[in-house]
């Protein structure tokens, strides 16, 4: 039995995240199982959370949240939803970490790749004139 | 005795603006978290916690709780940011002996029946009321989001509703 395609919920402060899934098409080509939800001013905490909730019990157990930073209120609400749902949540939306999201989830739940992309992550950050002077 | 450096309403409590910009720009190397509802909420409460940057330690505390540790010691030692979910239950706290002189509204989140009266800052009539409350006991009441907004005296603000 194959296990549904895990999906990708971004959690962006004023809808960013939609503006990142929409541009890496230009390198990925078509993005499906994708989707953006926006944090905006005016949602309460609970608002916000009741629409992410929502968001996720339409997604397939396995799923992954990336939320745009730790500490802001998409990571908190995130990591509230993971006590009652079966799922990822990564915090550091970028564009190098959706890219290789995208690609794991051949391989699998990418809630059960969550510590790779947190190296993916850190990796994706490069001093690149230092690089560049020590080569 | 510790030494409040920021005392904020904000329904989000912690989260972005507080965690990029009140931290940094009042220099607390604490935060309090006054709730009633969060102090009886032990998963939430550590995501508060985590939320907070490193080097920063977080108590939580119920209104009762907290007013009693100010009694006692005015929370011990360090530069505290207090951090208050709404207008209730800072008027609490006041009534109850927190006798803070200045109060900054960041955020009360929205819903039907509010009043938008600066940025996303919206108010009911429970929150006039409080206001008007904390105004005739001598609480220096200010709005203000993030550090780059000017801050809007709370007589300015009764204006606009």
């Amino acid at each position: 039995m194959t296990q549904p395609v895990s999906e990708i919920l971004t959690l962006t402060h004023g809808g960013w995240g939609a503006n990142l899934i929409d541009c890496l098409k230009m390198v990925a080509g078509e993005i499906h199982g994708v989707s953006d939800l926006a944090l905006m001013p005016v949602d309460t905490m609970g608002e916000f959370y009741e629409k992410v909730k929502a968001r996720v019990e339409a997604m397939p157990a396995g799923s992954l949240i990336i939320a745009d930073f730790t500490g802001g209120s998409t990571s908190n609400v995130a990591a509230r939803l993971s006590a009652d749902f079966d799922i990822g949540v990564i915090t550091g939306l970028n564009a190098t970490l959706m890219l290789a999201a995208l690609d794991m989830r051949d391989e699998g739940r990418l809630a059960d790749q969550v510590d790779d992309l947190v190296d993916v992550g850190r990796n994706s950050f490069k001093n690149i004139v230092k690089s560049l002077q020590q080569r | 005795m510790a030494k409040i450096v920021l005392c904020r309403i904000d329904s989000r409590l912690i989260h972005g603006q507080v965690v990029t910009k009140w931290v940094g720009q009042s220099q607390a190397n604490r935060i309090a978290v006054v709730s009633d509802e969060l102090d009886a909420d032990p998963f939430m409460k550590n995501i508060f916690m985590m939320a907070a940057p490193p080097n920063i330690k977080v108590d939580c505390f119920g209104v009762a709780g907290f007013c009693q540790q100010w009694r006692e010691d005015q929370l011990g030692a360090g530069n505290v940011l207090v951090l208050f979910p709404n207008l209730a239950s800072v008027r609490q706290a006041v009534i109850d002996g927190f006798d803070i002189a200045q109060i900054q509204v960041g955020g009360l989140g929205g819903g039907p029946g509010r009043k938008v009266v600066f940025q996303n800052i919206t108010l009911d009539d429970a929150d006039e009321t409080v206001l008007r409350d904390l105004q005739e006991r001598g609480v220096d009441v200010y709005f203000q989001t993030i550090p780059e907004d000017k801050p809007q005296k709370l007589a300015d603000i009764l204006k606009r509703l």
